[in-house]
């Protein structure tokens, strides 16, 4: 026999064995898929059960190492947090948690802590694997448990991985920690949009906990900080202290005077209006979008002259050389009432420039459609 | 040529005279082409497969952990506009951009073109959706033919329809990004089935790299033999037709496998027409897309490169191993035939018009690798490999190979085919699971075998026959005949 059909055959074998071992290979994966499925069928079934008693309000609620006591009888012994089990039993407590508040919710967290789940999640923050420790981060963050806290944070500060640092930010934001807010803020500094984003949501969920340190933020030397913080502040809908944002309608970056008269329109900050009339002359023609957009969001004052002043600049608005001004300033005319109305109507009539007059024929048409639509809905509604 | 090695057959067997030696050695030493050939793209596809599993599995990991339907709620992501061209589509029209309207996303647009079609698609759509024409003002910063008209609705605001005259598929999409509003577009073909969080998917690479990224695609699967409810897939099952279910094997090798490892390797240049995300400043500048070739997919992607490695910029042209939209795949051999036959006549349309870029140090990775990579062996291929399946035998015939080599050689290329298509399918099984039944696990795994036997060969033959086309100058699409989604029962 040659060397070449011994050299073929051993090649043509191994491959065959290849095959055969990726074949088994998925069929033990598909076996082991199923199984643990089977686990948390099994758990979800006999956890719910204990879980309607464990949530009744009258009832009252204690624990002893892993078992749950309700009215000193025992309801529930929680398996430790070890394999498929405990995962199980982690996944079906944190899917709860996340629709049920207060006093409960500070049951469910209870059950978490005294079974062990809290201190497991703890230990994997130390693991040597980045992967391992932001995947704690993460189940540290949806268990709501206190007492991580002091943990994310010096992980927040210390770890090497910026991706795990990140997470535990966004952990201590959804755990509603108030020192969180300083860690988000400076995570927001992250170069890619994405995280930013991620934190951004985080903060935005905090609401009016981070509202001191984001209106702070928005006179950072920064300037993508300073626009993201204007975004999260109208994601919040903020209240009150609208000074730094009506400064901002002067910053030298065009990006974050567009993001101020946005922001301001979206809180329906009427105090600013005025504020956001005079940004209307911005060069920049994105910015001259958005304060459009902004008055359109707040409104035509009731006072006299402050209220043709408004028309004012929007008409000026409607004559803007860009058309995407044009077509919010006439959007804005038609939301104001009749006198917008009757303005847009004359500029399709009279303006020598044959651009406001589209703008004005197309925003005073979809006005027509609109109000169309609604008879029509009306009537049928009759 | 069969019947010129055929005609040189009485001159092999004859005499040892120089001519003949001559004509052994050409034989022999194609053979060796042949061999070596084989052995470099088994390597290669070796070495997709191995990417893949890698990225496939970082890419599920992090997957998991990102909320990203809270995140996508953020005003913060940028808006999509999407691009969904239509011609003759009246049956399926309304159902479809319905279920795009229906898409998870902050802020979205339908763009739907209508291109000129000859039934009662834009009637259809006005009349479902209360659509008004409308004065119409926009740029028109790519070349297409007049739009007739442009329609809005004030119930469903983020649904425009462009009527335009009939200037075809590349034609229809440069309207659509002249009308679109938004900084990007997504190109939807009108009978593609789209997963609710496909934007959410395939936006988050623009968005988490540092790099710019103009262009990311994702996963298309086969509809075929799928419960489809009101334009979404409601549960994945397989056809019954072995031509559907070789596809849907294929499909997993294809985009499972190779484009994720394209796409890690930074040279993916193919994003498919049925499903992308294109940065939309940048593909005005290279001009939107070319309507004098019907691979126009594909050579956008191919212009907006070229356009950035000219302009020195970094980027990177990404996959993402999700499953986005799902498509109906051809069920019968004729119009599988004349699809495939479309895709290589397209795929070497581009690769003439690009020839500057190969071996040009310009064009880096994907001057030396990206495009000899489609030129050696997804465009050339069929002619190699079909060579070989009759020269080898013949070469064993003559004598001049020994019988059982050829056999044994023959069957190691096989059974390494069929190892590259079952570790398609056990990606697919580690990864996404979508055929969660054991029978359609074992049909896909016996298919994964059985499709080397046969139907390999029969899509090789059909790539040739595009070849043979394309040097002939053809340019029509062949037309494809629909089954529209319904039941699995009326698609068996």
């Amino acid at each position: 026999m040659s060397l070449d059909l011994v050299a073929l055959e051993l090649v043509l074998s191994s491959l065959g064995i290849a095959l055969g071992s990726l074949v088994s290979f998925m069929m033990t994966m598909r076996m082991y898929r199923e199984w643990r499925a089977a686990v948390h069928v099994q758990v979800r079934e006999s956890m719910t059960g204990a879980l309607g008693k464990i949530l009744d309000t009258d009832r009252s609620f204690s624990m002893q190492d892993r078992s749950v006591l309700v009215d000193g009888e025992q309801v529930y012994v929680v398996p430790k947090p070890r394999g498929p089990v405990g995962d199980a039993v982690r996944e079906f407590l944190v899917d709860h948690l996340s629709f049920i508040s207060g006093d409960l919710r500070g049951r469910l967290v209870t059950i978490l802590e005294s079974a062990g789940y809290v201190a497991a999640a703890m230990r994997q923050l130390r693991s040597p694997l980045g992967e391992n420790r932001l995947k704690a981060c993460m189940i540290l963050g949806g268990m709501h448990s206190r007492i991580a806290i002091p943990a994310l944070i010096e992980i927040f500060n210390d770890d090497p991985d910026a991706m795990v640092r990140i997470t535990a930010a966004e952990a201590l934001g959804v755990v509603g920690a108030e020192p969180a807010v300083a860690h988000l803020l400076q995570a927001l500094r992250d170069p890619t949009r994405f995280q930013q984003v991620r934190v951004a949501e985080v903060l935005a969920r905090m609401g009016m906990m981070a509202v001191p340190a984001l209106t702070a933020a928005v006179d950072d030397d920064d300037v993508r900080m300073s626009a993201l913080a204007l975004d999260i502040l109208a994601d919040i809908g903020w209240m009150s202290d609208f000074d730094p944002a009506i400064r901002a309608l002067t910053h030298a970056s065009p990006e974050v005077r567009a993001r101020a008269a946005e922001a301001l329109g979206r809180a329906g900050a009427i105090e600013a209006t005025e504020a956001v009339m005079k940004a209307a002359a911005d060069p920049a023609w994105f910015v001259r979008v958005r304060v459009m957009k902004a008055l359109e969001a707040l409104g035509a004052p009731r006072e006299r002259s402050q209220r043709a002043r408004y028309l004012g600049t929007l008409e000026q608005g409607l004559h803007d050389g860009v058309w995407w001004v044009r077509q919010h300033a006439a959007e804005a005319l038609v939301k104001v009432g009749e006198d917008g109305r009757r303005l847009l109507a004359r500029a399709m009539i009279e303006a020598p420039d044959s651009p406001a007059r589209r703008a004005s024929v197309s925003a005073l048409q979809h006005h027509l459609i609109a109000s169309a639509a609604k008879t029509a809905k009306t009537a049928i509604a009759r | 040529m069969t019947a010129t090695i055929f005609g040189l057959l009485p001159l092999l067997v004859a005499d040892e005279a120089p001519i003949h030696l001559l004509l052994r050695k050409i034989i022999l030493g194609f053979n060796d082409v042949v061999f070596f050939y084989v052995i470099f793209v088994d390597a290669v596809y070796f070495v997709f497969t191995l990417f893949a599993l890698s990225e496939v599995r970082t890419y599920l990991r992090s997957r998991d952990k990102e909320r990203l339907e809270q995140i996508f709620r953020s005003r913060l992501v940028p808006p999509i506009s999407i691009l969904c061209p239509a011609y003759n589509e009246g049956a399926t029209i309304v159902e479809s951009v319905r279920s795009l309207l229906r898409l998870k996303y902050s802020k979205h647009e339908v763009v739907v073109i209508n291109d000129g079609s000859k039934d009662d698609t834009l009637k259809y759509l006005v009349d479902a959706f209360g659509m008004e024409r409308l004065e119409f003002t926009f740029e028109n910063s790519v070349k297409s033919k007049p739009v007739r008209g442009l329609y809005a609705s004030p119930r469903y605001p983020k649904l425009i329809v462009v009527d335009k005259e009939n200037g075809g598929k590349a034609d229809a999409l440069n309207a659509g990004i002249n009308a679109s509003r938004y900084p990007l577009f997504c190109t939807v073909d009108a009978d593609a089935l789209l997963e609710e969080d496909a934007l959410l998917h395939v936006v988050k690479p623009m968005l988490d790299r540092t790099k710019f990224v103009p262009v990311t695609g994702g996963i298309i699967r086969a509809a075929n033999g799928c419960r489809v409810v009101k334009g979404r897939v409601e549960s994945v099952g397989l056809p019954r037709k072995p031509i559907e279910i070789f596809q849907i094997v294929e499909y997993m090798r294809a985009f499972l496998c190779g484009r994720t490892a394209q796409s890690a390797l930074n040279v993916m240049l193919i994003v498919s027409g049925a499903f992308g995300l294109f940065h939309k400043a940048t593909a005005k500048i290279v001009g939107g897309y070319s309507t004098d070739t019907v691979g126009e997919d594909k050579e956008l992607v191919v212009k907006i490169v070229r356009y950035l490695k000219e302009q020195k910029r970094e980027y990177e042209v990404l996959f993402v191993p999700q499953t986005v939209c799902w498509t109906e795949v051809p069920a019968t051999w004729q119009t599988l035939g004349r699809q495939r036959n479309r895709w290589h006549r397209g795929m070497f349309e581009v690769l003439l018009k690009h020839k500057d870029i190969f071996f040009n140090r310009t064009y880096g990775r994907v001057g030396w690798f990206g495009m000899p990579y489609f030129l050696f062996i997804e465009a050339l291929g069929p002619i190699v490999e079909l060579s070989g399946y009759i020269l080898l035998p013949l070469a064993a015939l003559l004598g001049l190979l020994a019988p059982l080599n050829a056999f044994l050689y023959t069957m190691c290329a096989v059974v390494f085919g069929i190892i590259l298509s079952v570790s398609s399918v056990l990606l697919e099984e580690a990864s996404f699971h979508r055929y969660p039944r054991w029978k359609e696990l074992l049909t896909l795994n016996f298919y994964a075998v059985i499709e080397n036997f046969g139907y390999r060969q029969l899509t090789l033959w059909w790539r040739l026959r595009g070849t043979i086309d394309w040097i002939r100058g053809q340019k029509q699409w062949g037309a494809q005949q629909r089954q529209g989604f319904g039941s699995p029962a009326k698609a068996a």
